[in-house]
C-alpha cells in the first residue's frame, strides 16, 4: 500500500478501505503538522488540529477533485481550520518564541541568536499574507516547484515566484 | 543577477539536502550579504518545527481517523434488525389484544398492561419470551388467536385492526 498515490488511496478509501485512511494520515500528518506550526499553531495543539483537519477531510472528501494535490488539500483545510479557531479566540494567540528547540550548551551564544532569529522568521511567516506563506513554506519545507505550488494554489507559476520573493523579502527584513 | 537567481532557486533544495552548494556558489554567498540573509531565512524556515514531527501520535491520529469513519458510516438494514422490530410489533399486538379481550370482569391488576412501556427494551429472545408467556399469564386465552403462528402480512392486519 505505501507505493501507491495518493489517488488511488482515496478511491480506496471511498470503497471502504479504512487502511487507505490510516496510510493518508501516516504520509501526509507529519508535513501537515509542520506546516500549521510554522503558520502559528502551538506545539501542544498540533495532534488535535492534524486529527481534525483529517476528519473534516475525509468528510468532504468529494470537495476534492484531484486537480490539486491532496497534501495542498489538507494544508488548506488545516489551514482554515487554525483560522477560525484564531478567530473564536478573538485574535488573541500569541505564537510562543521557542517552543521545541533544545540550547546547545557547546556554543550558548551562537544559539541564543539561532533562536532569536529562528523565533523571529517564525512569527513573520505566521504574519504573512495567506498566499505569501503557503507558497513559501510549500517551496522551503515541501521542496515544490513553483509549477506544483501553482497547480496546488490555483494560481500561476510566475505569480507564485512573486508570492515567494515579496515572502523572502519580508522575512530577509527580519533578521536585522 | 543571473547568479542571484540561480542561488535563490537552489535554496530549498540544498535545505532540505537535495542539492548542495558548489564553489563558485561558496564564493558568492561569502561576498554577498543579500544572498547570505534569504539563505539564512530558507535554512530558517525549512527547519521549523522539524523536530515536531517525532513527537506526533500519527499512529494514534490515523486510528481516530477510521474510527470516525466506521462511526459516521451509514448502519445497514440487518435482518436481525427487521426481525426483531417484528417481534416488538407482535408482542405489542399480543398485550393490546390481551387488554381487549380480557372480560370485563378481570382483575383490574392485570400484568400485561404493565409490560407494554418494557417491549421497547427487550431482545428479540426476551420479546419471543413474552409471546409464549402473555397468554398464559392470567390463565385466559386470545380467543381464535395464536399469534405466534401468524405470518408478517397477518400481523400487520391485526395491528391495523388495534390501530383503526
Amino acid at each position: 500500500m505505501g507505493h501507491e498515490s495518493d489517488q488511488a488511496l482515496v478511491t480506496a478509501y471511498r470503497a471502504g478501505d479504512e487502511q487507505a485512511a490510516g496510510e493518508l494520515v501516516q504520509r501526509h500528518g507529519a508535513a501537515l503538522g509542520r506546516y500549521l506550526y510554522s503558520s502559528g499553531a502551538p506545539a501542544g495543539e498540533i495532534d488535535d488540529l492534524v486529527q481534525e483537519t483529517f476528519f473534516r477531510a475525509f468528510r468532504a472528501l468529494d470537495a476534492w477533485r484531484g486537480d490539486a494535490a491532496f497534501r495542498s488539500w489538507l494544508f488548506r483545510i488545516g489551514g482554515n481550520l487554525r483560522k477560525d479557531l484564531y478567530r473564536k479566540e478573538g485574535g488573541r494567540r500569541v505564537v510562543s518564541i521557542v517552543e521545541t528547540d533544545a540550547v546547545d550548551h557547546a556554543d550558548p551564544e551562537g544559539q541564543v541568536i539561532a533562536h532569536d532569529q529562528a523565533a523571529r522568521i517564525r512569527i513573520g511567516i505566521t504574519q504573512l499574507p495567506r498566499l505569501q506563506r503557503e507558497v513559501f513554506l510549500l517551496r522551503v519545507q515541501e521542496g515544490l516547484r513553483y509549477d506544483e505550488i501553482a497547480r496546488s494554489l490555483g494560481t500561476t507559476a510566475g505569480a507564485a515566484r512573486v508570492h515567494y520573493h515579496h515572502a523572502v523579502q519580508r522575512l530577509k527584513g527580519l533578521l536585522t | 543577477m543571473t547568479r542571484l537567481i540561480h542561488l535563490s532557486d537552489r535554496m530549498p533544495q540544498v535545505a532540505w539536502g537535495a542539492a548542495s552548494w558548489s564553489p563558485e556558489d561558496m564564493v558568492h554567498l561569502a561576498s554577498c550579504a543579500e544572498c547570505r540573509a534569504e539563505w539564512r531565512v530558507v535554512e530558517l524556515g525549512a527547519t521549523i518545527g522539524a523536530d515536531l514531527t517525532d513527537r506526533m501520535d500519527l499512529a494514534g491520529i490515523a486510528a481516530r481517523v477510521v474510527a470516525d469513519r466506521a462511526r459516521r458510516a451509514p448502519v445497514p438494514k440487518a435482518h436481525s434488525f427487521r426481525r426483531a422490530s417484528w417481534v416488538v410489533a407482535t408482542a405489542a399486538a399480543a398485550a393490546l389484544l390481551i387488554m381487549m379481550a380480557r372480560p370485563t370482569s378481570a382483575p383490574e391488576s392485570a400484568p400485561a398492561v404493565a409490560l407494554l412501556p418494557e417491549l421497547e427494551g427487550m431482545s428479540a429472545e426476551e420479546l419471543e419470551l413474552v409471546l409464549d408467556v402473555l397468554p398464559a399469564a392470567d390463565g385466559w386465552t386470545v380467543p381464535g388467536t395464536n399469534l405466534g403462528d401468524l405470518d408478517d402480512g397477518e400481523l400487520e392486519r391485526v395491528l391495523r385492526t388495534l390501530e383503526g
